[in-house]
């Protein structure tokens, strides 16, 4: 295996993108790491901050479809009877439009 | 001068030796042999010498575990291995071997815990080898090696190595090593390669490392026997096929998914997960395949956790599917190769 880049994993490192090595000096690839390591090299972080950021703003891209979701039932009973849509059914369904990216 | 005994019952001492009238001899005691060449069970240490298993690929240009399960390839320069069905009788593949340079060829390690046996011991390599191109004589060179401390071969130590003369028939080589180092029980390593500078071109099957001081017959396996033993050090989870289904599993939240696979054989060693182009989730109720780059959590020698939080939308709880993508180009691995 040729080590091309190496980042740090919760539980051993990721090599060149595809490969999940266990932190366990018996596993061959392992050893080849903590080889690198020694040599002077250092794994980047699991994350780069652009790659933090896009995985925070997909969980809350996620979480306001699903509220959208789960509060759909008010404007179809809205649409069908006139019955109000709570106020602040209103406003969360407005801040989850808002937040999707 | 042969000696012929008649009657139907040889004494010897207190034990005997008796032939029936459909010639089927039975011996009371234990039979012995102490110069080792009658051999029963599991008498090569070599996995793959029928060089029947290929998870990875029938062909490679690139050195290392890149081919036929369990073997490693080297070759300086005009790197090509790959499955041939050109075999002596009784025989299924041989490997392909070409390269240019010296020590163009194949190795395997073999771990420690079958290595035990070995210290003291006389040993037998055979195979079978055809030399297409650069045959002749000590062309080919048969190598041992042992690891400098259990199962690490990052270092290690030649034992001996010896040659053997080529032609562009098939022939069966033995070579016979003796007194092995008690360091061998660190695990012992066998290379059969070229001999000298140019370019090469030679099949080889049937390798055989055995006890004694004589090449018995090769010990053929079935391929399900075969494939488990590799299967310990190397194993496609999915294959590259569109209907491969890697595992069942749930949405463990709106942005991740993920499932359980248990191995088919025990690892030697925690084992490295990788993929290939990827593989997709289907989740209940979807009918389309959504494609997903895997990450993998590797607690032990027996399973793995599959799973993906990039590019996932989906409803927590819910139940899916972990399958190849519908052109049928992921592949995922475990490898604890030595």
């Amino acid at each position: 295996m040729i080590i091309e880049t190496v980042k740090t994993q919760e539980h051993g490192y990721l090599i060149n993108s595809t490969m999940s090595v266990p932190n366990d000096p018996a596993n061959r690839d392992c050893a080849a790491v903590l080889a690198w390591i020694a040599e002077g090299n250092t794994p980047a972080p699991e994350f780069t901050d652009a790659e933090i950021a896009a995985n925070a703003q997909s969980l809350v891209n996620s979480e306001s479809l699903e509220y959208l979701k789960s509060t759909d039932w008010y404007i179809t009973r809205y649409a069908e009877t006139a019955a109000a849509v709570p106020a602040d059914v209103t406003t969360a369904r407005a801040a989850a439009r808002a937040a999707i990216v | 001068m042969a000696t012929t005994i008649t009657g139907t019952t040889i004494d010897v001492g207190p034990n005997k030796l008796v032939s029936d009238s459909s010639g089927n001899v039975t011996a009371s005691g234990i039979l012995s042999d102490p110069s080792g060449n009658v051999r029963s069970g599991r008498k090569n240490l070599i996995i793959n010498g029928g060089m029947q298993a290929w998870q990875r690929a029938t062909s490679a240009s690139a050195i290392g575990y890149t081919s036929v399960d369990r073997w490693s390839y080297y070759a300086g320069s005009s790197l090509a291995i790959s499955r041939s069905t050109d075999v002596p009788t009784g025989f299924q593949y041989a490997t392909s071997v070409g390269g240019g340079g010296s020590d163009s060829g194949l190795t395997q390690k073999i771990e420690a815990s079958s290595c035990k046996q070995l210290v003291g011991a006389t040993i037998t390599v055979s195979f079978y080898l055809k030399q297409t191109t650069g045959a002749g004589t000590d062309k080919i060179a048969v190598a041992l090696a042992r690891a400098n401390s259990e199962d690490n071969f990052g270092g290690t130590t030649s034992i001996s190595t010896q040659t053997v003369s080529t032609t562009t028939s098939y022939a069966r080589y033995t070579c016979t090593f003796t007194s092995l180092p008690t360091e061998v029980s660190n695990g012992l390593q066998l290379s059969i390669k070229s001999n000298g500078a140019g370019s090469v071109v030679y099949l080889i099957t049937g390798i055989q490392l055995e006890l004694g001081s004589t090449a018995t017959d090769f010990e053929h396996r079935s391929y399900g026997e075969e494939l488990a033993l590799c299967q310990r050090y190397y194993e496609t989870l999915i294959t590259k096929e569109n209907q491969s289904l890697l595992a069942n599993g749930f949405c463990y939240s709106n942005t991740q998914v993920q499932g359980v696979v248990r191995f088919s054989v025990d690892k030697r060693v925690t084992p490295t997960m990788g993929y290939e182009v990827g593989i997709a989730y289907q989740s209940s109720g979807e009918a389309a395949r959504t494609n997903i780059t895997p990450l993998f959590y590797i607690p032990s020698t027996k399973t793995v956790m599959v799973y993906a939080s990039s590019g996932v939308s989906v409803t927590a709880g819910q139940g899916l599917n972990l399958v190849n993508r519908d052109d049928g180009t992921g592949m995922i691995f475990a490898d604890a190769e030595l």
